[in-house]
Formats: C-alpha cells, sequence, structure tokens
C-alpha cells in the first residue's frame, strides 16, 4: 500500500515536474536571465545534511500567476546554491506520513483556497511541523485553509484584501532591521512595486517574530482605496517556532519583477534556510508599538488651535484632533498619552468653545485621569455643564464621587443638572438625597429627583416614590406617578415582576391621570402578570373607559388565547370605539373562535366598525369569509365597497380560490360578479376554466365581467372557448370584451405564428356579419402576417360592414406590414371614409418601420399629407406624428407650419415630438426651437423653453 | 357631516375629566392647571391638532394636514416668532378664521386639553423631549425622520409610544409613494431571488442655507436662541447655526447621512423584512471637510458596511461612492432591483418591474398618502405605515454607521440590548448628555 502510494508520488512529481518545465518555458528568458543574475550565488548558511522541499503547488481557488515565477526562483536558488533540493507537487496526498518523511519541509506557492480537509492530511502536516519539520509560505499562501482553524494559526493569520495593489510602489518599515533575515535589506526601510496583503492575524504578534510590515503611516500608502482605518500593524514577512519546527512566510511575490530583486530573494533564501532548521534566528514574538501610530507633532498643533478656537472660526484643529485620535487606535498606552496631552493643554488654558470640545471627547474616551480637572471644572459655573458632560461620560467610582459630591453642595440649575446625570448613570446610593429631594419647593428639582428616581428603577427608588406620592401635589405628582411607571417598568424588564406589578395596580387606580392609566393597563399586559387575564376582565367589568379602551388597544399585544378568546366574545357589549378597537387588535389574533366574531362584526350597525372588520378580516380571514365578504362588496358602497374588495382581492388564506368559484356557480347574480371581480384581481390562472364556463352565463353582467377578468388570466388553451362564446354572444359590450381578451390572450403566445390560426380557421367558417366583423377586428390586433393575407380580400366583401371592419384593422395594424395595402386603397379609394382612414394607416405604418432612412420616412409623409383633402385631415394626420417621434416627423411637421390653418396643431405636433428625440438630435431640432419659443401659444413657449434648457444643460456638460 | 365613533384620545381624556399634563424633564410652568378641566369642544369630531416647529417640513406637513377635513389645526409653537405668525397666518387664511392659538414654549400648547395629535418637525436634538413629553400629554404623534438625535433618544420614544398606546407615525414617506412599495414587494416575494447585497445611496456633502453669516452675534429679535438649543449644548448664537443649517452640526443632527437614513435605509429595512431588527457588524470610514466655516462638523463623504445576522450585506453611502447612484438597490442572486425617488423603479431582469403580486405572495402595508396614513390610525387605533420601532431600526443604521466611522473599526451591535458587543468604548458613544436642565 505504501509502496504503491510513493511511486505513485513519484510518477505525479515526474509528471508535474515537465508541467513546471513547460509552464516555465513561458518566463521570458530575459526574466529567466534577470532571475537567474539576482539570486544569491551561495547558501547563506552550509546545509548540515542535504535538504528536501516539497514545494506544493496546486489552487483550489484563484490561480496564481505567481506560482510560475516562484518555481523557476526556487529552481534558481536551489541549482545555484545548494541550500535544498525541490520537489514540485500538486497532489495532497503527498502530506501523507509515508511520503511526507522524505521533506524536511513544505513551502506553500501561492497556493489559494486549499482545503485539505481529509483529516489524516491535517494531522500529517501538523506533526510533520510540530516534530522538527519547516513550514514555508509565498504571498498567496495564507489564502488558504478557511475551515481549519489550527493551520490559520500556524502560519499567523490569513489573506484579507490587499488594499495596496500591485500597480503601487509601497513604503515598508523594516520592524527588525538587526534580524539576520533582515540583512539583505542593509538596514532601511524601502518602497517596493509589489501587490501587498493586510492580514487578519490569528495570534499572530503573540507567536510570532514580525520582520518587516506595510508603513501604516506614510502618506501614499494611505492613499490606496480599501485601506481601514484600523489597518495598523501590517506585517509583511515574519518566522516563528511551532513545536519543534519553524515556519517562515512572506507577503511579497506578486509583481514579476519581484523575482529578480536581489534582496527579496536573498530574503526567500534565508527564510527557506530558516525555516529547514540550518539558518539560526532569534524568533522571540515582540508587540506591536501601537504608539506609532500616534502622530505627536499633529496631535500638539491640533490641541494649540483648540486653546484659542471661538465659534465662528475655523474647526479645523478639531478636525486634525479627531484624525489623530482616529488614526491612532484605542490602545490604552495612546489614549493615555493624547488624555495626558488634552489634560495638560486644559490647565495651560482653553477657551470656553475649546473646552467645550475637549469635554465632548473626555466624555467619550477620559479616564479616572481627567476626573480631578473634571472635577475643578465642576466647580466653575462657566465650566459646571460641559465638566458634568465628560463626568457623566466616564465609568468607575472616581467619577462617580465627584458627582455626589459635588451634589451635596449645589443648588438651583446645577443641582438639577446633577440628578439629571446620578439618575441617568443609576447611581443607587442617592435614593435617599433624592427623596428628599422630592419635598423640595422647587418643582422643576423635584420633578427632575422624581424622573431620576425612577430610572434607577430599583425596588427602594420605587418604594421610594410610591412613598412620595400622597405627599406630593401639581407637576410633583405627575413627576412621581411617571416615575413609579418608569421604575416598575425597568423592574419588570429586569425579572421583578411582583414590585412592577403592584406599581402598575396603584396607577390604574380611578383618580390617576388618564395617559397614566393607559400607561399601567399596558403595564400590567405586557408585565407577564400570572393574573393578567383576571386584571384586565376587571377592567373590562368596570367602568373606567380609559382603561378599558387600553385593554382593548393592548389586545394586540397579548398572546393568543383564552384571555383574547373571552374580550372578542364580550364584542357585542362594548361601544363603537371600543368595538373598533378590538375589532382592530384581533388582526394580530388568527383563530376561528376570533373570526367567527370578526365575521359577526362585518353586520355591526357602523360603518366604521364594519370596515376595520374587513380590514382584520383580510389579515386573518379564511376561505369561509369569502362570501360574506362579497355580500358585504354587493351591499355597500363607498369605503366600505372598496375595503370589501380589497380584502376579497387579498385574502390570502388557501382555499380562497375555490370558495370563489362556489359564488360564481351559485344562482346569485350579484354574488357571481363580486366572484369573478375577485378573481379578476387575483390573476390565478386556475380560474381561467370557471371563468370561461361563466361565458355562458345567462346575465350578461357575469358574461361580461367573465370576459374582463379573462384578459389577464386566460391561457391559449382556453382561446377555443372564448371564440365559441364570441359565436353566440349577442350583446355588444361583452362581445367587445371577448374581443380584447382573446386578443390579449393571444399576444401571450411566444410563437407569432401560433396566435391566430384558430381564429383565421373560425373566420373561414363564420357566416354573420358581425361574427366576422369582430374576427377581422381580432385578427388586425394580433397583427401577423398570416393575419394580414388572410384579411386583405375581406377588404372588397360585398358586406361593407365587413369591408369597413377590414379597413380599421389594416388602418390600426400594429406592425409596417400593412402599409402596402393601405397605400393603395389611400391612391385609389374613391371612398371619402376609406381613403382617410387608409392615409392615417399610411402615417402609422410608415411611423413605426424604424428600418426605412431619414428621406424615405418623409417622403411617405410627404405623399400622405398630399393625400389629404382638407385641414381637419391633416390636423388628425399631425396628432398621430408625435406617437413615433423622429427628425423626419419632427420635419415634415415643422412643413405645416407654413399653413395658417395648420399652425397651431403644429407648433404643438412640434414641442411632442422634440422632446424625446432632444437628446439625439438637438442640434437638428434647436434653431426651431428657438423660434418656437417667441410662439403665441404660452404652452409651446414653456415646453420649448424647457426642452431648450435641458439641451443647453445637456451639452453644456459634454 | 358622517359622525364618527368616539374614539380619539381627547375623547377619553375629556371624558375622564383629567387633562393631560405632559411631565417633561423641564421646569413646569402651570402647576395651577394640573389636572384642571380645559372644557373646550373641537368642532364636530375632527381631530385637533398642533404643528410644533415651523421651518421647512414642519410647514409642508402643516400644509398637508389643512388639507385634510378631518383635522382641525388650532395650534402652531415656534421658538422663533417669525415662524410663529407665518404659520397662524397659514392657518387662519386656510380656515378663514382668526382661531389658531400660538405658543413659543411647548409646554404650555401641550397643557391644552383639547388636542389629539401633535406634528413635530423640530432640528433632531429636540425630537425625543417632545415626543416623549406629548405622549405622556395623552397625544398621537406625526414626527419628523430621523426619529432619534441618538439611539437611546429613539429608543424612549419608542418606549414611550408602545407604554402609552400612542398612535405614531414617522415622516418617512416614501413608503407611501407605490414604486417603493412595490420594489419592496418585489424584492420580498423572491423576485430577484436571494438577495445578499442592498446598497444605500444618499447625498454627500451640505446644501447651506445662508441665513446671514458665520460670526458670532445676538440673536435676532423674537428668536429664544436658549430655547432652540434645549437639551444641546450652550455656544455663541451664529446666524447659519440653526434654522435648516443645523443638520450638518453635530450637536444638533448627523449630516446626510441621518437626513436621509430616514428615507433610504427605511426602504432598504422594508425590503429586506428587517425592519424590526439591525446589522450586527458595521464598518466603514469617513471623510470630514476642513471646516473653515466653523460650524459643520459631520461627514460629507461616507461609506459603511453592514452585516446582517439575516444573511445578507447593506453597504450605505455617499452617492458618489454607489453604482446607481442615490436610491436603493437590492442585489439577488438572479438580478437587482433599483428604486429611487421620482417613481424610479428599474430591473436588471425584464417583467420584473411589471410582474403582477399574487395574492398568495407578501403584500405590504399599503399607504397612498402618509398623512392619511395617520389620520387613519388615530381613529382606527392601528399601526400606521412607519411606527416608531421601524422608524428607530431604521435611523439606527445611520447612527451606527456614525459611531463605527468616528472609531475607525469594526463594531459588532446586539440588537436585541441596543448595545456594542463587549465594546464599552462604543458603548460611550451611543447617548449624549442633555444639557442642564433637560432630561427624558
Amino acid at each position: 500500500m505504501t509502496s504503491t502510494i510513493i511511486k505513485h508520488l513519484c510518477i505525479t512529481a515526474v509528471l508535474l515536474l515537465t508541467a513546471a518545465d513547460i509552464l516555465q518555458a513561458q518566463i521570458p528568458a530575459a526574466d529567466l536571465q534577470r532571475m537567474e543574475a539576482a539570486a544569491p550565488v551561495r547558501a547563506t548558511v552550509q546545509p548540515a545534511k542535504p535538504r528536501k522541499l516539497l514545494v506544493f503547488t496546486l489552487s483550489q481557488g484563484y490561480q496564481h500567476s505567481s506560482i510560475e515565477r516562484a518555481t523557476a526562483t526556487l529552481k534558481i536558488l536551489a541549482a545555484k546554491t545548494g541550500a535544498f533540493e525541490p520537489t514540485f507537487s500538486a497532489d495532497t496526498t503527498v502530506f501523507l506520513p509515508a511520503s511526507l518523511k522524505q521533506f524536511d519541509g513544505i513551502l506553500f506557492n501561492n497556493t489559494t483556497w486549499l482545503l485539505l480537509s481529509d483529516p489524516a492530511v491535517r494531522k500529517s502536516i501538523m506533526d510533520f511541523a510540530r516534530n522538527g519539520g519547516g513550514i514555508m509560505g509565498i504571498h498567496a499562501a495564507v489564502d488558504n485553509f478557511y475551515s481549519w482553524q489550527e493551520a490559520q494559526e500556524m502560519f499567523g493569520g490569513w489573506f484579507d484584501g490587499h488594499p495596496w495593489t500591485g500597480d503601487g510602489t509601497w513604503a515598508v518599515i523594516l520592524e527588525d532591521p538587526g534580524h539576520p533575515l533582515m540583512k539583505p535589506f542593509g538596514g532601511k526601510n524601502f518602497t517596493i512595486h509589489d501587490e501587498l496583503y493586510r492580514i487578519a492575524p490569528v495570534k499572530l504578534r503573540d507567536n510570532c517574530r514580525v520582520l518587516m510590515r506595510i508603513d501604516s503611516n506614510d502618506p501614499h500608502n494611505r492613499t490606496a482605496a480599501g485601506m481601514r482605518p484600523s489597518d495598523r500593524d501590517l506585517p509583511i514577512s515574519w518566522i516563528r517556532t511551532f513545536g519543534k519546527g519553524r515556519v517562515f512566510y512572506c507577503s511579497l511575490g506578486h509583481n514579476d519583477e519581484v523575482y529578480w530583486n536581489p534582496a527579496v530573494l536573498q530574503h526567500y533564501l534565508d527564510g527557506i534556510q530558516y525555516a529547514l532548521g540550518d539558518l539560526p534566528a532569534d524568533a522571540t514574538p515582540r508587540p506591536f508599538d501601537p504608539m506609532i501610530m500616534l502622530d505627536t507633532d499633529s496631535l500638539r498643533i491640533a490641541l494649540a488651535g483648540i486653546a484659542t478656537y471661538e465659534a465662528g472660526t475655523s474647526r479645523y484643529p478639531m478636525i486634525v484632533f479627531d484624525r489623530v485620535v482616529r488614526r491612532a487606535g484605542d490602545a490604552p498606552a495612546v489614549r493615555t498619552r493624547i488624555e495626558q496631552a488634552m489634560l495638560t493643554a486644559m490647565h495651560a488654558g482653553v477657551t470656553a468653545e475649546g473646552k467645550r470640545f475637549l469635554c465632548t471627547r473626555l466624555a467619550e474616551f477620559g479616564t479616572d485621569a481627567a476626573v480631578p480637572l473634571l472635577a475643578a471644572m465642576l466647580k466653575k459655573p462657566e465650566t459646571f455643564d460641559v465638566a458634568r458632560y465628560a463626568l457623566e461620560g466616564i465609568p468607575g467610582k472616581v467619577s462617580e464621587q465627584v458627582l455626589l459630591d459635588a451634589m451635596d453642595a449645589a443648588s438651583g440649575d446645577q443641582l438639577i443638572a446633577l440628578v439629571n446625570t446620578i439618575g441617568n448613570r443609576r447611581i443607587g446610593s442617592t435614593i435617599p438625597k433624592l427623596k428628599s429631594l422630592l419635598a423640595s419647593s422647587d418643582a422643576t428639582l423635584a420633578s427632575a429627583a422624581a424622573a431620576s428616581l425612577g430610572r434607577i428603577g430599583s425596588v427602594q427608588s420605587l418604594d421610594a416614590l410610591t412613598a412620595s406620592r400622597a405627599v406630593t401635589s401639581g407637576v410633583v405628582q405627575q413627576s412621581v406617578l411617571e416615575g413609579m411607571a418608569t421604575a416598575a417598568d425597568l423592574l419588570a424588564a429586569a425579572g421583578d415582576r411582583v414590585a412592577a406589578q403592584a406599581a402598575y395596580r396603584t396607577l390604574l387606580s380611578a383618580e390617576m391621570p388618564a395617559p397614566l392609566r393607559m400607561r399601567a393597563v399596558r403595564g400590567v399586559v405586557h408585565g407577564g402578570d400570572p393574573g393578567m387575564t383576571d386584571a384586565v376582565m376587571g377592567i373590562l367589568a368596570g367602568k373606567d373607559e380609559v382603561a378599558r379602551t387600553s385593554v382593548l388597544e393592548a389586545v394586540q399585544q397579548m398572546p393568543s388565547g383564552e384571555t383574547v378568546r373571552r374580550i372578542a366574545g364580550m364584542l357585542p357589549q362594548f361601544s363603537n370605539g371600543e368595538k373598533l378597537r378590538l375589532v382592530s387588535a384581533l388582526a394580530k389574533h388568527p383563530e376561528s373562535a376570533v373570526r367567527d366574531i370578526v365575521t359577526g362584526a362585518l353586520k355591526d350597525r357602523s360603518v366604521d366598525v364594519r370596515v376595520a372588520a374587513l380590514k382584520t378580516l383580510r389579515v386573518i380571514g379564511t376561505a369561509a369569509a369569502v362570501r360574506p365578504m362579497a355580500a358585504v362588496a354587493v351591499a355597500s358602497k363607498g369605503e366600505e365597497q372598496r375595503k370589501a374588495r380589497e380584502s376579497l382581492t387579498s385574502l390570502a388564506s388557501p382555499g380562497t380560490d375555490d370558495s370563489l368559484v362556489v359564488l360564481l356557480r351559485g344562482t346569485q347574480n350579484d354574488l357571481k360578479a363580486e366572484a369573478v371581480k375577485a378573481m379578476r384581481e387575483r390573476r390565478v390562472p386556475a380560474s381561467a376554466g370557471p371563468l370561461v364556463v361563466a361565458l355562458q352565463d345567462r346575465t350578461p353582467k357575469v358574461r361580461q365581467e367573465a370576459a374582463l377578468a379573462l384578459r389577464l388570466i386566460a391561457q391559449d388553451g382556453d382561446i377555443p372557448e372564448m371564440l365559441g362564446a364570441l359565436q353566440s354572444e349577442k350583446t355588444d359590450a361583452v362581445r367587445k370584451e371577448l374581443e380584447n381578451s382573446i386578443v390579449a390572450t393571444a399576444l401571450r403566445i411566444n410563437d407569432p405564428a401560433q396566435r391566430d390560426p384558430l381564429v383565421i380557421g373560425v373566420l373561414g367558417t363564420a357566416k354573420d356579419r358581425e361574427n366576422r366583423s369582430s374576427l377581422i377586428r381580432i385578427l388586425g390586433r394580433i397583427g401577423t402576417p398570416q393575419g394580414l393575407a388572410t384579411i386583405v380580400p375581406a377588404l372588397k366583401d360585398r358586406d361593407k360592414e365587413v369591408m369597413m371592419a377590414t379597413v380599421r384593422a389594416l388602418s390600426e395594424w400594429p406592425t409596417p406590414a400593412a402599409y402596402n395595402d393601405l397605400h393603395a386603397l389611400a391612391t385609389t379609394s374613391t371612398d371619402r371614409t376609406v381613403r382617410t382612414l387608409a392615409v392615417r394607416g399610411v402615417v402609422r405604418t410608415t411611423g413605426l418601420d424604424t428600418s426605412l432612412t431619414h428621406d424615405a420616412t418623409l417622403g411617405r409623409y410627404r405623399e400622405a399629407f398630399g393625400l389629404t383633402k382638407d385641414a381637419e385631415e391633416k390636423k388628425q394626420l399631425l396628432a398621430l406624428m408625435g406617437a413615433a417621434p423622429s427628425l423626419a416627423a419632427f420635419a415634415m411637421t415643422a412643413d405645416c407650419l407654413k399653413d395658417p390653418a395648420l399652425k397651431a396643431d403644429a407648433e404643438i405636433a412640434l414641442v411632442t415630438i422634440a422632446e424625446p428625440i432632444a437628446k439625439d438630435h438637438h442640434a437638428a431640432i434647436s434653431p426651431q426651437l428657438e423660434r418656437l419659443a417667441s410662439s403665441t401659444n404660452p404652452t409651446v413657449v414653456e415646453r420649448s423653453k424647457n426642452l431648450l434648457a435641458r439641451i443647453a444643460q445637456l451639452t453644456g456638460k459634454k | 357631516m358622517k359622525q364618527h365613533p368616539s374614539n380619539t384620545r381627547r375623547d377619553f381624556l375629556k371624558k375622564a375629566g383629567l387633562a393631560a399634563v405632559g411631565a417633561i424633564g423641564a421646569p413646569m410652568i402651570l402647576p395651577s392647571k394640573v389636572f384642571a378641566r380645559n372644557g373646550i369642544v373641537a368642532p364636530g369630531s375632527k381631530i385637533t391638532m398642533a404643528c410644533i416647529g415651523i421651518g421647512n417640513m414642519g410647514t409642508y406637513n402643516m400644509g398637508a394636514f389643512l388639507q385634510k377635513p378631518e383635522v382641525q389645526i388650532v395650534a402652531v409653537c415656534d421658538v422663533d416668532a417669525k415662524r410663529l405668525e407665518e404659520g397662524r397666518a397659514a392657518v387662519d387664511k386656510h380656515y378663514g378664521t382668526k382661531g389658531c392659538a400660538v405658543y413659543s414654549d411647548f409646554r404650555e400648547l401641550l397643557a391644552r386639553t383639547d388636542l389629539d395629535a401633535v406634528s413635530i418637525a423640530t432640528p433632531d436634538h429636540w425630537h425625543a423631549l417632545l415626543a416623549v413629553a406629548s405622549i405622556k400629554a395623552g397625544l398621537d404623534v406625526y414626527g419628523e425622520k430621523p426619529l432619534g438625535f441618538s439611539i437611546p433618544e429613539g429608543r424612549a420614544i419608542v418606549d414611550a409610544t408602545e407604554r402609552y398606546g400612542a398612535i405614531w407615525q414617522t415622516g418617512s414617506w416614501q413608503r407611501s409613494e407605490k414604486n417603493f412599495r412595490y420594489a419592496c414587494e418585489l424584492v420580498r416575494n423572491g423576485r430577484i431571488g436571494k438577495v445578499h447585497t442592498v446598497r444605500v445611496g444618499l447625498p454627500n456633502g451640505f446644501s447651506i442655507n445662508d441665513n446671514g453669516g458665520y460670526h458670532v452675534t445676538t440673536p435676532p429679535p423674537g428668536f429664544d436662541y436658549e430655547m432652540w438649543l434645549g437639551p444641546a449644548p450652550k455656544t455663541p448664537y451664529i446666524p447659519n447655526r440653526c434654522h435648516w443649517n443645523f443638520r450638518w452640526i453635530s450637536d444638533y443632527g448627523g449630516g446626510q447621512l441621518t437626513d436621509w437614513a430616514g428615507h433610504h435605509c427605511d426602504i432598504a429595512q422594508w425590503g429586506m423584512g428587517t425592519e424590526l431588527s439591525s446589522p450586527v457588524e458595521i464598518e466603514g470610514v469617513a471623510e470630514y471637510t476642513d471646516a473653515a466655516d466653523g460650524l459643520f462638523d459631520t461627514p460629507t463623504k461616507y461609506s459603511f458596511t453592514c452585516k446582517y445576522a439575516e444573511g445578507f450585506t447593506m453597504i450605505v453611502a455617499d452617492r458618489t461612492k454607489q453604482p446607481k447612484g442615490m436610491g436603493v438597490q437590492f442585489e439577488g442572486s438572479e438580478g437587482w432591483i433599483w428604486v429611487e425617488r421620482g417613481g424610479v423603479l428599474e430591473s436588471s431582469i425584464p417583467g420584473v418591474t411589471t410582474s403582477v403580486i399574487g395574492p398568495n405572495e407578501i403584500h405590504l402595508y399599503k399607504s397612498d398618502d402618509h398623512h392619511q396614513n395617520f389620520i387613519d390610525c388615530v381613529r382606527s387605533r392601528r399601526k400606521t405605515i412607519t411606527p416608531a420601532e421601524v422608524a428607530h431600526r431604521s435611523i439606527m443604521i445611520g447612527h451606527l454607521g456614525i459611531i463605527a466611522m468616528k472609531l475607525g473599526r469594526k463594531v459588532q451591535w446586539n440588537p436585541a440590548t441596543e448595545r456594542f458587543v463587549n465594546d464599552p468604548e462604543a458603548d460611550r458613544l451611543l447617548g449624549r448628555t442633555m444639557r442642564g436642565p433637560w432630561h427624558l
């Protein structure tokens, strides 16, 4: 077994080497020469023994172009220095112990999205590394192992984008210039034209010695699109130990030229020799120094600006300050330094507006260190409030104590402000003090104390409020009651329902202000009180209309169940306003007992209640509601009828469509018509069958509604029956709807050839003039070539009505195909009506024909205008021009301006044509538009001026 | 005239014999009137309303409510005497009477006992105080977006509406435009497959109304600057600080981002069905101007990415950074839908924008008139199309973006607790201390 694998692997390796050689052959010879020349001439240290390096080249994701370059480079390095002997493989079984044991190291050559999901493979690699093997990665090698956290941690992280793209030149910092692996770079920071990675670290700084990194302060590096403000520590290259083994990774190596950069090649070699165990190097991890990110110069300048900042002058120093803080990050050492700088500046003297700014920032990230200064500021009236903002924001006991001390000394507005802050911070130790303030003669202060006790939201604060209820009055008492409600809400949220419910019961008593009773009802309903049912039933049985109404509104937030059913059952005994609320609230309770009650409300005496019931049924109704809703639609008008129909249309319950069919098959014509209307609006394909049947209904109204509904719903299979119905239909209005529906259904057939054969067939056998005319009209509107060929002979029909139907069908023909027949008719017919229709058809079909040249179109228009006999006919043609806007239509219409009888119509037609074509033909139409801008018709003037302005904008922008 | 059932708030309050008085976190000036009965009966059974804030949107909303026969506007309130008089004149002119009362202090207004509802359209930093006070006075509210100046202030409004059972409509009127609703229905019903990304494009920069310059001076006569500032920090008066431009100053608003998140982020949430949810991870970058004007400090350019636990990403950015510019673009596995003001609705998939929403598909709340929807709900006591909780979640996206961009790093958010995940530093950016003596 093992030997088979090895044999297999050897073959694979040989094949791959060949493939790699072929790929290598694609690298231009000149490049290979440069790579060869740039490579080190000897190993940095002589290997202790011959080193076998497994170079893995499989990519399961993006196939990286650098693979061939790196492969060639490794071959060159091996050949020139003898530091290792590479074996290339793309077969994951190479990692199994039997083959892996022959190697000293594994180098992942720009592999991407490797899964290596075989547990045996994973274990083998980990064992290999821990037992002293070397693990190496070049460039894309960190874009792997997304389901293998252990391997990502071994590498130090994973690829998280490359804002520093390969077309840029980026600044690199040698974090460890004296490190042996940094020797090739001569101890100097450098720039490189390459693609650099952001690494999402996995304990990178805990385990790895970072050697170099992207300079995150470099102004040009910062211009990289996609760089995040949080991009600070951006390692490029690092080493680490892993068990008895070693890891080397370098993210350089995207651009071709990197592979003939002597320093980088030397670095690769050194890294490989480190990982193979030949080159000793210190891999002790070192933390990233966050202070590097703090731009102390800018901070100093910003603070100097803030020190003298006055309202109405530039805010630039603040913008800089915020930028410095944001860029520096939130490392404690950095923040401490910034805070110290702020405090130093404030000690030295800052304007009032400057202090205001700095205090808002201290509120955001200040610490205990700022408290002494803020405490001093709190003592001065002019800085009291801004200091309070900062102190309220700074968490902890130190700031709390300052606030408490200040409260002892404060009075007036300052005391009120401190009371507010105490409440915001929910400082429980102040409850006795706050309670005593409830008795203050300053109503504002007492109210603030009540509100703060409420926000503290403890049993003690609630008790303090409850005890003070009786001894307060007026606005203070109002605040005490509201404080009680707030405390009760907070207690209920924290799980103390007993205390909360007691407060709600107190607030429910009849002498309480109405809004508070409303609030208390909701407290009872939401509070999860086990006695909720008894409580709300008690309220509903009582005389307190405010509380009763609130209960009914709150029904929507109650859990469905017995309580809701009981309340719903009481519906008939409520007032109209209460019914309205209850029926609305029941929309949240889709259960059958509730449905029955709401359905019953469809017959309520109050129209508002009935409408509310319709709205609720729309949400919770089932198919059983179809008939009662349809009955309402029949019997009502106005909003109620509209709501009834909307409800029928949008009722989502299964079986609704079946119930509509049942209604349709019933005996009541009004209900049938409603059912058909609903079917039309619902557009359910399955309704087509019953609707086709309804085309034979005795009542014309039902037949007409059915025909109308079929326009949207019918499928091609319904056409024969619809044609059948058409033949026997005697009512004109129904016939018209049927024609519409047949046309609409036919036009839904994708293949034009399949749209009208049935109609043509029926026309062949139809005898009476009504049917023949209908069928000709239908064919005209479907507008296929075979339809045209079928009806043209009817132009000579002896029946005048059939003949005229044919002329009209041609005149309205939807494609240019009817042009020739129309032209012949227009030039030869002696009948004035026929000729007029034909000329209009000529103009229409010309407008439809986009294949014509400008001149051909214009020629046809001119001929058509020439065939007209008077101004009225010409005006009709002008009206048609706007429907097919083109430059030719514009030119033809412009010609008509000369005719005084046509001028007014032509002007309107011209602006109508001009609007859609202005974008493409603005140069050609602008002179004419400028003339129109001085027309005597104000509408024409306005529209042409608007258009000219748009054109100016269009051309100006370009 | 049709007799409506007696079902407005005022009816109960009157029947209860109790005047509603808002307890607000501020000096009360009417102790003697507390619990007094006013006894004024409004004409018919109309909904009596007052308008607080007679600026740009306030005037617009007032005009819309004046057109509603079911509504009687009885009072206007503003801290600027000039605007107050303009509001009064408009109301009286419309009704042909001289009955419109004026208030420069909202506390006096809320002491009235004849109100059913208020329309609030003030700078953001006043929203929560006014809304909560109005709700505590037993009123229903039509409130302008953004819901809250900050996330905790928005939460206070939501809690108040829920605790007092108030009807709340937010001025996110795009919800009552057909193309927006239809776009959201198409998305919800899977017309573009499973949505993985939503792009929200909002305006960049500022649009400044010059009210008289950038210098420190005394407020004009009739303008109660102290009250205008209210809970915001005390700072010298500058003409361009207040009307209209307040929104570009972080003491009073959040710039274009929070001015517009209540519209397009709101639509994005609607389309994704995450109206009661929020992103869990937010990260982005903002640019700020060099602010030589000395006033405006909100982001002028911005882009941030919100990841949702529901499995999609929302990218909110100023228009220059979105392929479609302004509007909302839903990107699904099958194609995209883009919706924008002016009736714009486009899709990469032919036929999608004309497809019919079947009866068994998801139909969204339908409103064709945002103000009418509020009035209807005041009567029916149903939720409006943009209740406070929904508006709170919409603007939360904007607030979270501002915080993440200010910190310059990724933040994790817990939509349930409305706190960041193990991130006290970010939590400290959530709210702001109100100036004494104001509190919620």
